[in-house]
């Protein structure tokens, strides 16, 4: 059997942003993370625990203040489209066309006009979205504009697919739809994916591996492999036994807390 | 249903307003304030002697032209400056010094720099418009949400086509509010402008008739510059749905 190489390797990454008094705010303090090709790993953690700092360091949009993210051995220092960003607001640019927004990945990299139409329309098929090419965003509910940005994100062919919240804004229905459409993606097959969420469910419903972070500073505070045959239920007894877990690894924090405040 | 209810209380309205006119002008002489139906015969009769129209041609000139000029300087400056934070920084103070300076007060010295006749009043306008757009069109640059700059530089969009197809686009419902108040400012410093230093006009076409105490041709002035001004911001706002609904913005 063949070991999957690792693909993502964040090492000693540190963020500080100074606070108006001059202080330090520790956003990230020495953040160790190895993630294997093709493995689904979701960020769990309250606000503040810098799950979005991490996923935009390996995004490129963040410079680290320490440490470093490699992605196949080499540095990140800066955004790159073989690494996409899927962000919560979905990022749609009102003025274009459903299908001029997926064009606009594929133009921004050189593919060639005749080829950019033809993906595009690929993979909005893929998304279900075929129908509403012409459609501008506004048009389209919160789940068919994320579709689109999915759609627009994977037609550029990335290796790796970073999901900032992405279906934080999405009624309940909607989510479970968009997460069951997201893994039905993946079986396409070569994606590594890095999904930040403060859904519990979520993150235990889609992750290989789920690792809970904390804050003050935003550190790591326990990785948990989710060992769930797929495809998963969202009920059962051994789905039941992860949520117990966080919740407990989640408890530990509070009472740590309160130690604190004392 | 709703439609036609507002044209009829539109049109009321501004019956209403032409009865008190008519009422007040009953209790003054025909100098001190002539009643609507005096203005309107004053009105046919600028129009026949072809006063009238040659006024209105060449005051549209002028507006188009103050106008079409500002709006050609203001937007590529205002670009600039949105995307150059050093050059913002260098400007911004300078500009916000000039910003407030009324345009007429700029009127001395501009027929002492470009003498009596058409160069200074377009001068006006133009600064009348200039302003307006200049900074809607910085705001608008500045106001480009970082997300879309992100998305952009994700895709590993080329500068150009950042500019081009991001801010241009993403800045531009900003910089269409500010053509269209351009358009207002332009309009109301147009007349100021040719009572001031130009010989033809609509703007001189009043100042002429005061000259000769003809109130009822300074109104008439006054109605025509009101009525053209609202055909030309009708004119912008169809514009501007159009653009609305060409950006998906509807």
């Amino acid at each position: 059997m063949i070991t999957p190489s690792v693909k993502i390797q964040v090492s000693g990454l540190g963020k500080v942003f100074p606070r108006p008094d001059g202080s330090a705010h520790h956003v990230l303090s020495d953040i160790h993370l190895d993630i294997r090709e093709g493995a689904f790993v979701c960020l769990l953690g309250p606000s503040g625990c810098g799950k979005t700092t991490l996923l935009s360091a390996m995004a490129g949009f963040d410079t680290p203040s320490a440490g470093q993210v490699r992605i196949d051995g080499r540095i990140v220092t800066g955004p790159s489209p073989r690494r996409m960003v899927i962000f919560q607001e979905y990022g749609l640019f009102p003025w274009l066309t459903v299908q001029d927004n997926v064009l606009f990945g594929l133009r921004a990299q050189g593919v060639p006009e005749a080829e950019a139409r033809e993906r595009s329309v690929e993979y909005l098929g893929l998304v279900g979205l075929a129908a509403n090419a012409g459609n501008h965003p506004h048009q389209l509910s919160g789940g068919m504009k994320q579709r689109v940005a999915i759609a627009r994100a994977l037609a550029v062919r990335p290796d790796v697919l970073l999901m900032d919240e992405p279906f934080g804004a999405l009624d309940a229905f909607t989510r479970y739809r968009l997460q069951d459409e997201l893994l039905r993606l993946l079986e396409l097959g070569g994606l590594t994916v890095v999904l930040v969420t403060h859904d519990i469910d979520e993150a235990i419903y889609l992750g290989d591996r789920v690792v809970l972070m904390a804050p003050n500073p935003g550190r790591i505070q326990e990785t948990l492999a989710i060992d769930l045959p797929r495809p998963r239920q969202r009920t059962g007894a051994a789905f039941e036994g992860y949520r117990r877990r966080v919740f407990q690894a989640f408890a530990l924090v509070h009472e740590r807390m309160t130690d604190y405040a004392i | 249903m709703i439609r036609r209810r507002r044209y009829v209380l539109g049109l009321a309205g501004v019956l209403l307003v032409a009865g008190i006119w008519q009422a007040l002008a009953s209790l003054y002489t025909i100098e001190q304030l002539p009643g609507p139906l005096v203005v309107v015969k004053a009105l046919g009769e600028l129009f026949a002697s072809g006063v009238l129209l040659k006024s209105i041609a060449i005051s549209l000139a002028r507006f188009f032209t103050a106008y079409l000029l500002a709006s050609a300087a203001a937007v590529p400056l205002g670009l600039w400056l949105g995307r150059s934070l050093v050059s913002f920084e260098l400007a911004n103070p300078a500009l916000q010094l000039l910003r407030p300076i009324s345009p007429i007060a700029w009127f001395p010295l501009a027929v002492l720099w470009f003498g009596i006749g058409n160069a200074p009043a377009v001068f006006i306008i133009f600064l009348a418009a200039f302003f307006p757009v200049l900074l809607a069109t910085v705001q608008g640059v500045h106001g480009v949400a970082p997300l879309y700059l992100k998305v952009a530089a994700n895709f590993g969009a080329s500068p150009g086509m950042v500019f081009c197809r991001v801010v241009l686009p993403a800045a531009f419902p900003s910089i269409a509010t500010g053509l269209r108040i351009a358009i207002g400012t332009a309009w109301i410093h147009l007349v100021a402008g040719e009572m001031l230093g130009a010989q033809s006009g609509l703007g001189f076409l009043i100042v002429d008739a005061r000259n000769f105490l003809r109130t009822d041709c300074i109104m008439a002035g006054m109605l025509v510059v009101g009525v053209l001004g609202l055909c030309i911001d009708s004119g912008v706002v169809v514009a501007e749905r159009f653009c609305r609904r060409r950006w998906g913005m509807a």
